[in-house]
């Protein structure tokens, strides 16, 4: 063993610690150049080649958004020949680590897929993100309020491709064969709810554990009862979650959970095992994000046909109407700020989120950020279905634990799952809400 | 002669530099960067604030650190004193010399190199309520009253975590042990044979003496992963329902990388590493201790 | 051993019986989750969440081998895999074992002090160090390569396996190293002659203990290592999980695909502890 190879390797270790202590006390290296490693001639004319670092989530063949994504990319190579991009996808919830590890360690690749609202928060205000010149042409093209959840303070930082909302799925056969009456009054989803339940069939699916799933129902039923305004201002922190509109909404949701909505077990139950009994025809109701519609629809699905979108009734005593819906365009690409090839990452962001749009409605998976001209005889109907229950809706309101940042996002989603289980009243759970606004 | 032979100072070092610049590398130093962490308030983006001990102050006066903090150490608890006397058991039973020996060492070990996603897999569908097999199999021996929604019940949801981590690693620590007593010379035994000492006597005064320095390693083992445990907890339950099965580990994940606050998760960090190094210290004084008693 | 205990006892005994009876059920229990991940990989998302969840597959679906291997890219992630782990196992035997032999045997001041030092390496969350580490590798430029990977298995090996290895090695008689010097042997050949070839079985459990810790690591495979050359399995298999939509028949292939390499190693290694039996160990 060569021992002063090694010496040296030790010396090289202990000198990197105490370049990263140094660099975390002088705060976040903003001028650090590590995004690509590729060449960069400068005076070359547009024509230079370059990398572009892209990481991104879409890579299961189970993912229905992964070819349309391929597809994008690739032709958007064709096109430009001398942009090579290199993509690097992973599953979602890991991808959430590593992107954060990533802005943390200055080494974000030139774009990136993430999600507007609270996620992407940190790294706007980082100042890891370039901020976009967004063109009244682009403005047009896209859908109303898609920008909403990519904007801070004022300023655009990411493009969105995919609309995404909530609403309520009803098994249609369900209902037929047991007499029960489409839902469109508060009174009539309870009946319903009580129906099936009296014939020993579980009303509504929902995975207590992954407590996103319990806050599809409770958002839109505190859109019912505060509308959208109301649900906006006091999330942004400009207003209160001891207004009685909140009350309302807790005690009409644990009325819902009263009346037997949901399995017994549902507590500590995942996503994945509550969704199957909805998606092989055994529930009738659930209520989740217009991606439900893509799954319902496909070529493999047993409730394929059987599968109806509505809108959530309104709820005695609420401000909102089954106008509104819960959603928006989250998803989103954003550019780094760190980028050696900003120009070519903007051109390539814009490309990318248009054409995403487009091609994700195309193959079923999604609604469309962007106006888009497509012939609908050929879409998966479900999904069409949804486009047309949402055609004249009048606003869409974020989902609470997209708009909330990090530790607000747990209090609700915490609070929630107790409200579900029975352990905090409707007024406790408001009163831990409004813990959100400090103390 | 012996002294001046192992007290050669240019091999000590020798034997030693490799181990120590990859651990100051990638252990101390991380180790220095998360106390350096753990004194700021800090999202994990941008510029932290220095606040002192603020973090630390506020992990005692965090009722749900606390509800961590003590689920992680019953389940440390457990492990030293339901799972290792376990393995023990297999150990000395397989190393004393059974039919099919070789075959139920392998067997004994399958759950340890099994992925914790099958595994936690396999007990939510043996905790279902609706199908679950624990549930059915009360019900078929008259004790349907019994049958529970096991992970969502917040009475029962830390047991029923808890138990299959136990599981798993039972044939970890006798994978251990095993081979500690396949390394005691056989000399000791045939003397303990032919004094006629039945195999439970030779197991308490021989074997189980002699294997104290495995043990040792076993016991420490048992702690230190008890009090990091992340991963089958996170898949079985999230720490839930309403923290209910909440360890450090997984409270200090999504304070991280969920909640952004690399600086109070960093604190919870340190606190992991100053409680799991003092246990471990503690636990080789007590078997040295014991040692030196003999 | 075995053959002294199994004569003294020869015979048709309750307690025997009830021991192998016991030993039985164990092993039942122990063998479960694998045939369960094996009949899980052949079975689509209705049957396992409720349809069926524990029986054998009504319908085998072997088209989840072949849909986990072509998307996961296995066999490339495979081959990362095996070099990634293998390194991390040769390393962590070689620096540990030296390591372990000054701190148990060796004489200086510093000895008692180290012990409990290196102990430290046990005590650190892996999640909390992601970020710490990934700064380092980024500082050494390592990110991106197969020693992104190896270097932290082998740090969060070591002190795991120099504590397997104390153990084994503080119960060799002392005499050992005393005739060794009588004869003249430096603290070298000592080290190499004598006391190597009697870790063999310590070896072994390390190499057992390492070799799942590096094939079944996750987290920092996923963020250290952002070009699909150096990706490994376990990343692979998690990819086939999708943002809203999981097959899970295709991941219990690849996790079936991921476990038979780890099955064939232990059984090798396992062997080889045993072994140790037939030469006699320690020949005091």
């Amino acid at each position: 063993m060569n021992k002063m190879s090694v010496a040296k390797r030790g010396a090289a270790f202990i000198l990197a610690g105490a370049l990263t202590v140094g660099m975390v006390a002088c705060g976040k290296n903003t001028t650090g150049n590590n995004a690509t490693g590729t060449t960069n001639n400068a005076g070359a004319s547009s024509a230079k080649n370059v990398e572009l670092k892209f990481s991104h989530i879409w890579g299961s063949a189970a993912d229905p958004f992964t070819p349309a994504a391929k597809k994008v990319i690739d032709d958007y190579q064709n096109a430009n020949p001398n942009v090579k991009i290199k993509v690097d996808t992973n599953e979602n919830e890991a991808y959430k680590t590593k992107i954060k590890a990533m802005a943390a360690a200055n080494e974000l690749p030139d774009i990136f897929s993430t999600w507007g609202g609270g996620f992407s928060e940190p790294f706007v205000k980082s100042n890891s993100v370039v901020a976009l010149d967004v063109t009244e042409d682009m403005k047009n093209k896209l859908v109303n309020g898609a920008l909403t959840n990519v904007t801070y303070d004022g300023k655009v930082y990411g493009l969105p491709f995919f609309l995404s909302c909530g609403a309520l799925f009803i098994n249609t056969e369900l209902f037929d064969k047991n007499n029960v009456k489409v839902p469109t009054t508060w009174e009539e989803l309870l009946t319903a709810v009580k129906t099936f339940k009296s014939k020993g069939i579980t009303p509504m699916a929902v995975s207590g554990k992954d407590k996103w799933t319990i806050a599809m129902y409770f958002d839109v039923m505190a859109l019912r009862a505060a509308g959208p305004e109301k649900v906006t201002k006091t999330l942004t922190k400009k207003g209160s979650f001891k207004d009685p509109e909140f009350l309302n909404a807790a005690n009409r949701f644990k009325e819902l959970i009263d009346a037997g909505a949901f399995s017994k077990g549902a507590a500590g139950v995942s996503n994945d095992e509550a969704e199957v009994p909805f998606f092989e025809g055994k529930i009738p109701m659930m209520f989740k994000g217009s991606w439900t519609a893509g799954k319902a629809g496909s070529k493999d699905s047993k409730v394929a046909g059987k599968i109806k979108a509505i809108s959530f009734p309104s709820i005695p005593g609420g401000l909102g109407n089954p106008k509104q819906f819960t959603g928006g365009a989250v998803d989103a690409v954003m550019v780094s700020a760190n980028s050696k090839n900003k120009e070519e990452a903007l051109k390539f962001q814009k490309y990318f989120a248009e054409n995403m749009s487009r091609e994700s409605y195309l193959s079923g998976a999604s609604m469309p950020a962007w106006k888009t001209d497509v012939d609908t005889s050929k879409l998966n109907p479900s999904l069409v279905d949804v486009v047309n229950l949402t055609k004249d809706a009048e606003s869409f309101t974020i989902w609470w634990d997209t708009l909330l940042a990090g530790k607000d996002t747990e209090t609700y989603l915490n609070s929630l799952q107790e409200l579900f289980m029975g352990s905090k009243t409707p007024q406790q759970f408001v009163d831990s809400l409004q813990t959100i606004y400090g103390k | 002669m012996v002294d001046r032979v192992l007290g050669n100072k240019k091999a000590i070092v020798f034997f030693l530099f490799p181990a120590l610049v990859v651990f100051i590398g990638l252990i101390i130093i991380p180790i220095a960067m998360s106390t350096y962490y753990s004194l700021q308030e800090w999202s994990g983006f941008g510029k932290g604030t220095f606040i002192g001990l603020q973090n630390y102050k506020g992990l005692l006066s965090d009722p749900i650190f606390v509800k961590a903090a003590v689920n992680s150490l019953i389940l440390a608890f457990a492990s030293v004193f339901i799972q290792l006397p376990i393995s023990l058991l297999l150990a000395l039973t397989l190393a004393k010399g059974v039919k099919f020996e070789k075959s139920l060492v392998t067997i004994y070990f399958i759950p340890v190199i099994i992925s914790t996603v099958v595994i936690g897999q396999l007990w939510m569908k043996i905790y279902n309520p609706d199908y679950g097999i624990l549930n059915l199999l009360l019900k078929a021996i008259g004790l349907g009253s019994f049958a529970s929604e096991w992970l969502g019940d917040p009475k029962r949801a830390l047991a029923a975590t808890f138990i299959p981590i136990i599981w798993q690693y039972i044939g970890y620590h006798m994978l251990l042990m095993y081979a500690g007593i396949k390394s005691i010379s056989t000399d000791v035994f045939e003397a303990a044979v032919i004094d006629g000492s039945s195999w439970w006597n030779t197991s308490m005064k021989i074997t189980i003496p002699m294997l104290k320095p495995v043990l040792n390693v076993s016991v420490i083992f048992a702690v230190t992963g008890a009090l990091k445990v992340f991963d089958l907890v996170y898949v079985l339950t999230g720490g839930g329902p309403a923290h209910a099965s909440e360890v450090i580990g997984t409270y200090m994940v999504s304070t991280i990388f969920k909640g952004n606050q690399y600086g109070y998760g960093s604190a919870m960090a340190v606190f992991v590493i100053l409680e799991c190094f003092a246990l471990s210290i503690l636990v080789s004084l007590l078997f040295r201790e014991k040692e030196e008693a003999k | 051993m075995s053959d002294i205990v199994q004569d003294r006892s020869s015979g048709f005994s309750i307690s025997k019986t009830l021991m192998y009876a016991v030993l039985f059920i164990v092993a039942v229990i122990q063998l479960f989750p694998l045939y369960w991940m094996f009949s899980f990989s052949l079975k689509d998302n209705s049957e396992i969440f409720g349809g069926n969840p524990i029986g054998l597959p009504s319908k085998w679906l072997w088209s989840n081998y072949s849909s986990a291997l072509l998307q996961g890219n296995v066999g490339k992630y495979f081959m990362n895999s095996v070099i990634v782990t293998a390194a991390t196992i040769i390393l962590t035997s070689i620096i540990a074992v030296m390591a372990s032999y000054a701190l148990t045997r060796m004489v200086f001041k510093l000895r008692k002090p180290l012990n409990s030092f290196f102990v430290l390496g046990l005590t650190v969350p892996l999640h909390s160090a992601l970020l710490p580490i990934f700064i380092m590798l980024r500082n050494l430029k390592m990110v991106n390569s197969y020693w992104a990977l190896i270097v932290p298995y082998t740090a969060f090996a070591i002190p795991m396996a120099l504590l397997i290895f104390s153990g084994f090695m503080s119960s060799i008689p002392r005499e050992m190293e005393e005739a060794a010097c009588i004869d003249g042997c430096s603290i070298y050949k000592i080290f190499f002659s004598i006391i190597l070839p009697l870790m063999k079985p310590a070896i072994a459990t390390v190499t057992i203990f390492t070799f799942l810790q590096a094939w079944n690591e996750l987290m920092y495979a996923v963020v250290f290592i952002s070009d699909a050359k150096y990706k490994t399995l376990t990343v692979g298999i998690q990819s086939l999980a999708g943002q809203y939509t999981t097959e899970w028949g295709p991941i219990g292939a690849g996790l079936m695909v991921a476990t038979i390499p780890t099955l064939i190693i232990y059984s090798i290694m396992s062997k080889k502890v045993q072994d140790s039996l037939v030469v006699g160990a320690v020949k005091g």
